[in-house]
């Protein structure tokens, strides 16, 4: 390990990155690109499919017909304009930020060796936002140290919470034989950004799933997020 | 109106003097040039958006790092990961240009947080817990992010 290494490389980035230039006009509501940004080779294609569309479209209509303000075939890509096929899509909805959810566990189960956690989440926020519907779960007890953790899904549908929304899941632990936690056990829930919800225990004497085994791994899963 | 008006004054400020704090950061999450200035013109447009409803005599930083790195996990998983991503870099001079290209592969092992992470404390200065509320985590986790990314980077 070179320790002037990664400070060699923290200086460089910091002088090149201090070398971007601002563009002069700040940004004024311009038209909000709805997951495709023009820095992709898609989002060129977007464009590209919206110019021959529009091209397609202004020739299906007669001589005499009033193309009104359509743009000509001829009208830069980049026009903020969406073209008559395609529709200008919404303003991304941002991901819940972890602050404004609040988690609890109505009930524990138990069940052959585990431990059956139902769980309600609530966008007690003042917006719409979206959540992944699959978190990555993980069994905590009384100061948040992790006792069992749940794998990183590989991809996951987003749920919209409306304000003052809520949805429910199960998370399944099993096999917990590590050192006796600080009460009270309860569940979290990691986002693909790192952000985190812990929920709010049943009791102060929520326990872990029974050692069935040091020779077999601990495990917890959830279900999907629903509503 | 008068209220919008000085909104818009203010939203000018802060363009000025935040821009290239937004660009860092977008910088730092995605490693990609092109999508850095494309995110910090989203999360201006954002601002513009919202300009009548924030309060201004408040940090306006916090919320545009915020949205930056929203926006930038939102549209990450959008495209499902980008196959060899072409990043654009017109914007650099020639000597930049390389030096970026050194840089950016030098960092691409990091993950976005890791990466975000030992940007904002080494070289932006914030303290973990400022850090740790912008990018949406622990200070624990991020202490131990920033602990990763310097052991990636000191490993050839």
């Amino acid at each position: 390990m070179d320790p002037s290494r990664s400070n060699r490389i923290l200086r460089d980035w910091s002088a090149v990155a201090n070398s971007a230039r601002r563009p002069v006009v700040p940004p004024r509501g311009v038209v909000v690109r709805g997951g495709l940004p023009s820095f992709t080779f898609a989002g060129m294609a977007v464009a590209a499919l919206a110019i021959v569309v529009a091209v397609a479209w202004l020739g299906t209509r007669g001589p005499t017909e009033s193309v009104g303000s359509a743009p000509p075939a001829s009208a830069p890509a980049a026009s903020p304009v969406a073209s008559p096929s395609t529709p200008t899509p919404g303003p991304t909805l941002a991901p819940c930020d972890p602050a404004t959810l609040a988690a609890r566990i109505k009930q524990w189960e138990g069940a052959a060796g585990s431990r059956i956690a139902d769980v309600e989440l609530r966008n007690a926020g003042a917006t719409d936002c979206t959540l992944e519907a699959m978190d990555r779960p993980q069994l905590v007890d009384g100061s948040e140290s992790i006792l069992i953790d749940g794998k990183r899904p590989t991809s996951s549908p987003l749920v919209t919470l409306k304000p003052g929304d809520v949805v429910s899941t199960l998370v399944q632990a099993s096999n917990y034989c590590g050192a006796e936690p600080q009460p009270p056990v309860t569940v979290s829930f990691v986002f693909d950004d790192g952000g985190r919800v812990v929920a709010s225990p049943l009791s102060a004497t929520d326990a872990t799933p029974p050692c069935m085994g040091s020779g077999s791994p601990a495990s917890i899963d959830m279900h999907p997020w629903s509503k | 109106m008068a209220y919008l008006k000085s909104a818009d004054i203010a939203y000018d400020r802060v363009y000025e003097a935040h821009w290239s704090d937004v660009f860092r950061f977008a910088l730092a999450w995605t490693n990609d040039w092109g999508a850095a200035e494309d995110l910090a013109q989203d999360a201006f447009v954002r601002l513009w958006n919202t300009r009548g409803r924030l309060d201004w005599s408040k940090p306006v930083l916090p919320w545009l790092l915020v949205t930056t790195r929203r926006l930038a996990t939102d549209r990450f998983r959008a495209l499902k990961r980008r196959i060899a991503p072409a990043t654009q870099t017109e914007s650099l001079d020639p000597g930049s240009r390389d030096r970026w290209l050194d840089v950016s592969a030098a960092m691409a092992d990091l993950s976005p947080l890791e990466r975000t992470a030992i940007v904002m404390t080494a070289i932006e200065g914030a303290s973990y817990d400022e850090a740790a509320h912008v990018l949406g985590t622990s200070a624990g986790a991020l202490r131990a992010a920033v602990s990763r990314a310097r052991t990636k980077l000191e490993t050839p």
